[in-house]
Parts: structure tokens; C-alpha cells; sequence
């Protein structure tokens, strides 16, 4: 067994036995939502309709049959939905057999977000999906400046240090 | 003895978790408690005994049988202090 079958096997158990599973997330892609080694999701199981907002576990075949917890950002009609992370930029057509479980919930700094019954969350939700062109509009003009004062520096202290090389010589 | 860091007792789905709280806890997953355990662990929040907690729960469920008491309250102090949550 992988390790990304082992996992799944993990997750269908835990929620078979206790009704949900619980775990910490790894990586950045769902911040500023769930810090990686911080905060606690708590997913269940699959027993109503998905709908846009939602975020959901899905198994990435191609990737060794890695987990991901994204949103749900758009159901078209058909097998696939798109899923995108809260800090990517890019959405992902995934197949609705892949979403094994939904987050109903996680534990923040100690305390527990109910993703269906906390006004936060679903402030936060309706921005990251009606707000998203603005997000990407100003992170990636950030990005771009981030990257170009960057290479000022690089190109100014290029320039020092030969100007200063120069004068010795 | 006490708990060694500061815990919050949520209720998920019907079921009281705890979960760590602060940056140096020191304990990094979460405890499933049923009620009694809910109790114990509110009674560790503060420096107590064995004998204290015992008293305290005769108190709250006075149809239990003492032994039962004495069996999930040692279990539980046994489990937290394995896993080095009291001092």
C-alpha cells in the first residue's frame, strides 16, 4: 500500500468508526484559513449534497493518490467540479468520485470553527469566492513589484561591489 | 498535580475534544473525553489530588458506583501523565 492509499485508508476508517476524522493540514494553500501544524480540520462524511463554498478532501490520482483539502469554487454540470486552495491561483477540475469527505469544522488557536453554524466563516467564505479577482489582482501586482524591487537591489550591489572592486584596483 | 498546559474543551459533533492551546504547550493532537472525563480534566485546570477529584465527581454523580469513579479517574490521570501532561 502507498502512502497515499495508506491515508485514504486512514481517513475512511477514522470517519467509519467515530463519525469524522481529525487532523492537522500540511502546506500553504488553504492560509489564511488553516495554518499548517496550527490548526485542526475535522472532516466528515459525505452525507448531503456539496455545494460551492464548500471545502472538501480529494484524492489527487496522479499524485500518488495524495489528500487535498480545497474549496469547491464552481459545480458544472458533468463529472468534474472545480476546486481551488484559498491561497492558490489556479482551479482544478476534479472528479466528484475523488471528494471523500467535506471539512465540517476546525479547531483555530484552540477553538472550534462550525463551518455551518459560524458567521465568520461564512463572511470569509462568500469573499473568497466573490473577491477572489481582487486577491489575485493585488497579490500578483505585489508579486511582480516584490520582484522587480529584488532585482534593483541585486543590480545595485552589483554595482557597488564593482565600483569598489574598480577603486582598489 | 495539574495539567501542564491550558486545554479548551470543545464540543464537536456531540463528542468533547480537547485541544491545546499556545505556542509553547508542548502538546501538538487532541483528546477525545466523554462526560466524566470533561469533568476531570475542567478539576485538573487547577492544582488538585487524586482524592479531591474523586470527591468532587461523588459529588456530581452520587448514583455511581465509587470503584467506577476510582477506575476512570485513575485512567485517566494515568493516560495524561504518560503522555507528560501533569505536573
Amino acid at each position: 500500500m502507498s502512502g497515499g492509499e495508506q491515508n485514504i485508508a486512514t481517513v475512511l476508517g477514522e470517519i467509519e468508526q467515530n463519525g469524522k476524522a481529525m487532523c492537522y493540514t500540511k502546506g500553504f494553500s488553504m492560509l489564511p484559513m488553516l495554518k499548517e501544524g496550527r490548526d485542526i480540520s475535522v472532516l466528515l462524511p459525505l452525507t448531503r449534497e456539496l455545494k460551492v463554498g464548500d471545502v472538501v478532501l480529494f484524492i489527487r490520482p496522479e499524485r500518488d493518490n495524495e489528500l487535498v483539502l480545497h474549496r469547491i469554487v464552481k459545480i458544472p454540470a458533468g463529472e468534474k467540479m472545480l476546486i481551488r486552495g484559498d491561497n492558490t491561483y489556479f482551479d482544478e477540475p476534479v472528479n466528484r468520485a475523488n471528494v471523500i469527505a467535506v471539512l465540517g469544522g476546525f479547531f483555530r488557536k484552540g477553538r472550534y470553527i462550525d463551518c455551518a453554524a459560524s458567521r465568520g466563516y461564512r463572511a470569509y467564505t462568500f469573499c473568497q469566492l466573490h473577491l477572489y479577482f481582487l486577491r489575485k489582482f493585488f497579490l500578483h501586482t505585489l508579486h511582480v513589484a516584490g520582484a522587480k524591487i529584488k532585482n534593483n537591489v541585486f543590480h545595485l550591489t552589483n554595482f557597488h561591489l564593482d565600483d569598489i572592486l574598480r577603486r582598489k584596483r | 498535580m495539574k495539567l501542564k498546559c491550558k486545554f479548551i474543551v470543545n464540543n464537536v459533533a456531540g463528542e468533547n475534544i480537547a485541544v491545546a492551546v499556545g505556542k509553547n504547550s508542548g502538546f501538538k493532537g487532541y483528546i477525545r473525553l466523554n462526560e466524566t472525563g470533561k469533568d476531570i480534566f475542567e478539576l485538573l485546570e487547577k492544582d488538585t489530588t487524586r482524592e479531591k477529584i474523586i470527591e468532587s465527581l461523588k459529588k456530581k454523580y452520587p448514583d455511581a458506583a465509587e470503584a467506577e469513579l476510582e477506575e476512570s479517574v485513575d485512567g485517566i490521570i494515568g493516560k495524561l501523565d504518560s503522555a507528560g501532561l501533569l505536573i
